[in-house]
């Protein structure tokens, strides 16, 4: 579908990866299915890095775990489909899911304070995931582990092995984490928001070891993050989200000097730039998120939208291709940058 | 420079390993210890150099004081006390680690499964379990004891199975909350199936509660083993028991001062030191958890 150029240049063949179809999940709750994820479509080639970009609450932890088949059985529907090297993720029976999971698509979670196990040594928890896997022994597993502690960075990783979670700061925490997401040299690692809850320069640090690990053992990348500054120079293609759909999907590039969303402007103009004079006064976004269970009838960003028009009030704009750049797709009526601007209200143009 | 570092990062990281053991107060280990004297006795009853605590002796004198040939004194029939005493503890020991056993057996694999799987399940499980806890229990288990008799056996069935459904909630809870925390969800994302996830994840954060909970269900099954001894639904006189002791000796006259204070003190004991124990044990994982 979407003809990504390829970023590490591999000798032709089919090297799609990851093929995303119309997939759509939805929750059952009280006041009836909330649709988290909706009509989402993409596809990641090797060794691509994918930033995922929204809010809070636009559906984009679910995609992760909706991509994985993560999420809890009952009250939950996820339909479409997740081709993984062409094998299918949606329905599969659990065993087939849990041999591909750590070993060819593998996940790093969002607070590392809550995602390691508490009563466990941090060393067994990545030796469980080798001796399940790999079915190494007692001892290979071991030194299997401390190997990997020390390639996320961990000083003297033998004697870290054998300290309990509780006994490790947060940065630490998530390197262990990824250590147990890569043990098993997966083609796929997704990291929903892996530096959430960290010191800004211990995220610095954990997203230049990601970067580091990606290239070095030429694995594809879905990164979370509501912080675009994160993904601005780590990714090749962001996919921006809002309420369950992708509503701009661009090489990194382009997305930065010519984004035709207006949700992904101004989810630009309310992070701090350093090109800005200091004390430049952010652009919250007004507004909130949509209601998922009872949505409006035309496009989700219509009610916060400065350019909104009775159109998009009414009909859901479809995910289109730049007419000048295939690999450029937005979801919007009046894209930024075209003759549409005359219905916009002129802007105050600070920065 | 790198070792420096190194051990910079040692010195501010506490080595792992040194878990340390004080802190629960004296009070605590003298409990222990008690504990631990009323599992040696009894496990070692047959070998001690007692008396046979159902022997009549023809010489024995009634009612006797302490002395060096009875260290308790006897009772009203000339049997050691002390002897007695022992042989009762080891009745209730037998029934309370029992019925316990069953308890935690079945209520603990149920309560792990009910929360670990939701669903049917557990709505199931948990309507039945609520069902036995609204029963008033002591009441049922009289009036099953004095159907199907009393015998040992029947006490540890009966006992057990009526401390299933607290034992059942309890582990229920504390499995619900390890089991909707996002180590679970990371565990099970690196492919690990139900029943490792359950074992090797899950059990380990369970496992405190089931401990304390062990110790407190014991100590309420050695109360209530006492009570049903007291009103004679326990094992029969000649046999010793200390809620049979704690009956005859409220029926002898004039009071023999040892054969109450003897039986009644070991249960008070027992069962002081099994809920204190249960209690510091229960404050020390939770402040473990807390730490977490």
């Amino acid at each position: 579908m979407i003809d990504a150029p390829t970023p590490s240049g591999d000798a032709g063949g089919p090297s799609t990866l990851l093929d995303v179809s119309q997939l759509r999940t939805t929750f059952e709750t009280a006041r009836g299915p909330l649709t988290a994820v909706d009509s989402v479509s993409f596809s990641l080639d090797r060794g691509e890095t994918l930033g995922v970009v929204g809010e809070s609450g636009s559906g984009k932890t679910v995609l992760v775990r909706s991509i994985m088949g993560l999420l809890p059985g009952r009250g939950t529907t996820t339909t479409g489909s997740v081709a993984l090297d062409g094998i299918e993720l949606v329905g599969a029976p659990s065993e087939a899911l849990r041999a591909l999971w750590a070993e060819r698509i593998s996940m790093v979670f969002q607070d590392p304070m809550s995602s390691l196990n508490p009563v466990q040594r941090v060393g067994n928890q990545i030796t469980e995931t080798l001796r399940v896997h790999q079915r190494l022994g007692r001892r290979d597993a071991r030194a299997k582990a401390v190997q990997l502690l020390a390639q996320v960075g961990i000083p003297s990783p033998a004697e870290r092995a054998r300290a309990y979670p509780v006994q490790l700061s947060g940065g630490m925490r998530q390197r262990v984490m990824i250590a147990i997401a890569l043990a098993c040299g997966p083609e796929l690692l997704l990291a929903d928001e892996p530096t959430t809850g960290l010191d800004v320069t211990i995220q610095a640090q954990i997203l230049d070891l990601l970067e580091d690990l990606q290239s070095t053992r030429g694995m594809a990348m879905i990164l979370v993050t509501h912080d675009l500054g994160v993904v601005a120079t780590r990714t090749d293609r962001i996919m921006v989200m809002y309420a369950g759909r992708v509503v701009e999907l661009a090489p990194t590039r382009r997305l930065f000097s010519d984004m035709r969303m207006p949700y992904t402007e101004a989810l630009l103009n309310s992070t701090p730039r350093l090109d800005q004079a200091s004390h430049t006064r952010l652009r919250a976004i007004e507004g909130r998120p949509p209601d998922l269970v009872d949505p409006d009838p035309g496009c989700a960003f219509a009610p916060r939208c400065d350019y909104a028009t009775d159109q998009c009030r009414t009909q859901v704009p479809p995910l289109t291709a730049d007419e000048h750049d295939a690999a450029h797709l937005f979801a919007c009526w009046h894209p930024r940058g075209t003759p549409v601007r005359a219905v916009a209200p002129s802007r105050s143009g600070d920065g | 420079m790198r070792s420096t570092t190194d051990s910079a990062i040692a010195q501010a990281v506490p080595a792992p390993r040194r878990r340390a053991r004080r802190g629960f107060g004296p009070f605590y280990w003298i409990c222990v210890g008690w504990l631990g004297v009323l599992a040696l006795v009894t496990v070692f009853a047959g070998v001690l150099p007692l008396e046979d605590p159902t022997e009549i002796a023809a010489n024995a004198l009634p009612n006797a004081s302490p002395s060096a040939s009875h260290l308790l004194g006897t009772d009203d029939l000339g049997r050691d006390i002390l002897s007695r005493v022992i042989h009762g503890a080891q009745v209730s020991l037998e029934i309370g680690i029992g019925a316990t056993a069953i308890g935690i057996g079945i209520g603990g694999v149920l309560g792990m499964l009910a929360a670990y799987k939701r669903g049917r399940l557990d709505g199931w499980l948990s309507l039945l379990m609520y069902t036995g806890l609204a029963f008033p229990a002591i009441i049922a288990v009289i009036a099953i004891l004095n159907f199907w008799g009393h015998a040992e056996a029947h006490l540890v069935v009966v006992l057990g199975l009526f401390s299933v459904p607290l034992i059942f909630r309890l582990v229920r809870a504390a499995t619900l909350s390890s089991a909707t925390k996002e180590y679970v969800t990371a565990a099970r994302s690196q492919g690990a199936t139900s029943a490792r996830v359950l074992a090797r994840d899950i059990f380990p954060n369970v496992a405190p509660t089931i401990l304390t909970y062990t110790i407190f269900t014991l100590g309420g099954i050695i109360a209530t083993e006492g009570a049903l001894a007291f009103i004679g639904l326990s094992v029969l006189p000649p046999e010793s028991s200390w809620g049979n002791m704690i009956a005859e000796s409220s029926s002898v006259q004039p009071v023999n001062l040892w054969l109450m204070l003897v039986p009644t003190l070991a249960l008070f004991f027992t069962l002081v030191a099994l809920n204190y124990v249960g209690e510091r044990l229960r404050q020390h994982f939770d402040g473990t958890e807390a730490r977490s």
